[in-house]
């Protein structure tokens, strides 16, 4: 992986995830769901405060894969220091969907799709995951509450 | 969204006065109540007695919703207006939709209100799904999930 340099005003954008959370998986960027959630790990890994969390982790992979971005590319912009509507931009202009209702549709895939609609793999991982993270008297409907309920959200 | 077109919209007005909604204040009912055994009926009515009052506010009769109670039921828009226009009451308005909707069988409606219930946003046709991709963001509280398509109205006017 190339040697990315971190401009100042990354610094002041990026959060401290062992103080704070990232953004929802259900916030957009860009008008993907996840990006925005990715942006802020890049940024905190860039800037040294990503705590637990990682970027281009399976999560960030789908919006990654989906928009056929890739993920070093991503990083190193984002260490320009792009701000969020910078950022967004840069998605658009480099993502591969043409038509809005291509990304709509894998939005809402995501946004609705409930464990059991997962991959194998996901659902092996999210099956001791859930049981640790998701308090006793939450129910988990969609995938993206797992975070939601986690990060206190809902 | 469809609508009604414009002409449509001036036939007529309430005979009788039943005091209907004013939207610009209070919404309408949720689409899960139901009117004559169907969901989305009731918020229909509200809808439509407000527009033949003039007090429709920012609500549209002859929505998308309002349409998939139409097309599945078999009532054409025009003649639940005018009916609506005589100043029927709710009960008389449910009696008249089972008289004049096509279905035979109980189950015909409640397999079709438990699809109405109980589809996502993304169970929809893409011209909804890209419609709400704005009005979900525009209209429903942050952080307040969407799991169902009813719950997008159910949110937006603070019933759930």
């Amino acid at each position: 992986m190339a040697t990315v340099t971190v401009s100042e005003t990354l610094k002041t954008l990026a959060k401290d995830l062992n103080k704070d959370y990232p953004r929802s998986p259900r916030e957009t960027l860009g008008g993907y769901v996840i990006a925005g959630r990715t942006l802020d790990k890049c940024r905190a890994v860039l800037n040294g405060s990503q705590g637990e969390y990682h970027f281009n982790c399976p999560l960030d992979r789908l919006f990654l894969d989906f928009s056929g971005i890739d993920a070093d590319e991503f990083k190193a912009y984002v260490a320009t220091g792009a701000s969020d509507e910078e950022v967004g931009e840069w998605i658009k202009s480099h993502a591969k969907q043409q038509e809005r209702i291509e990304v709509v549709r894998w939005n809402n895939q995501q946004r609705y799709s409930t464990i059991k609609e997962l991959p194998d793999q996901l659902q092996l991982f999210m099956e001791d995951y859930i049981a640790e993270v998701v308090p006793a008297g939450k129910v988990v409907y969609h995938w993206f509450d797992v975070y939601d309920i986690e990060e206190k959200r809902i | 969204m469809s609508t009604i077109p414009a002409e449509e919209n001036s036939l007529s007005t309430l005979a009788k006065p039943l005091t209907p909604k004013d939207l610009s204040k209070a919404p309408p009912r949720s689409p899960r109540e139901m009117l004559g055994g169907y969901v989305i009926a009731a918020r229909t009515l509200d809808k439509c007695r407000a527009m033949l009052n003039g007090t429709q506010g920012d609500y549209n009769f002859g929505h998308y919703m309002d349409n998939l109670f139409f097309s599945f039921s078999g009532i054409s828009a025009t003649a639940f207006k005018a009916y609506v226009a005589t100043g029927a009451t709710d009960e008389e308005v449910a009696d008249w939709i089972r008289l004049n909707a096509r279905q035979n069988d109980p189950i015909e409606v409640v397999k079709w209100n438990n699809q109405c219930r109980y589809s996502t946003p993304k169970d929809m046709p893409e011209p909804f799904q890209l419609f709400m991709e704005d009005y979900i963001a525009q209209n429903v509280p942050r952080h307040r999930p969407v799991y169902h398509v009813f719950d997008i109205f159910d949110l937006e006017e603070n019933r759930l």
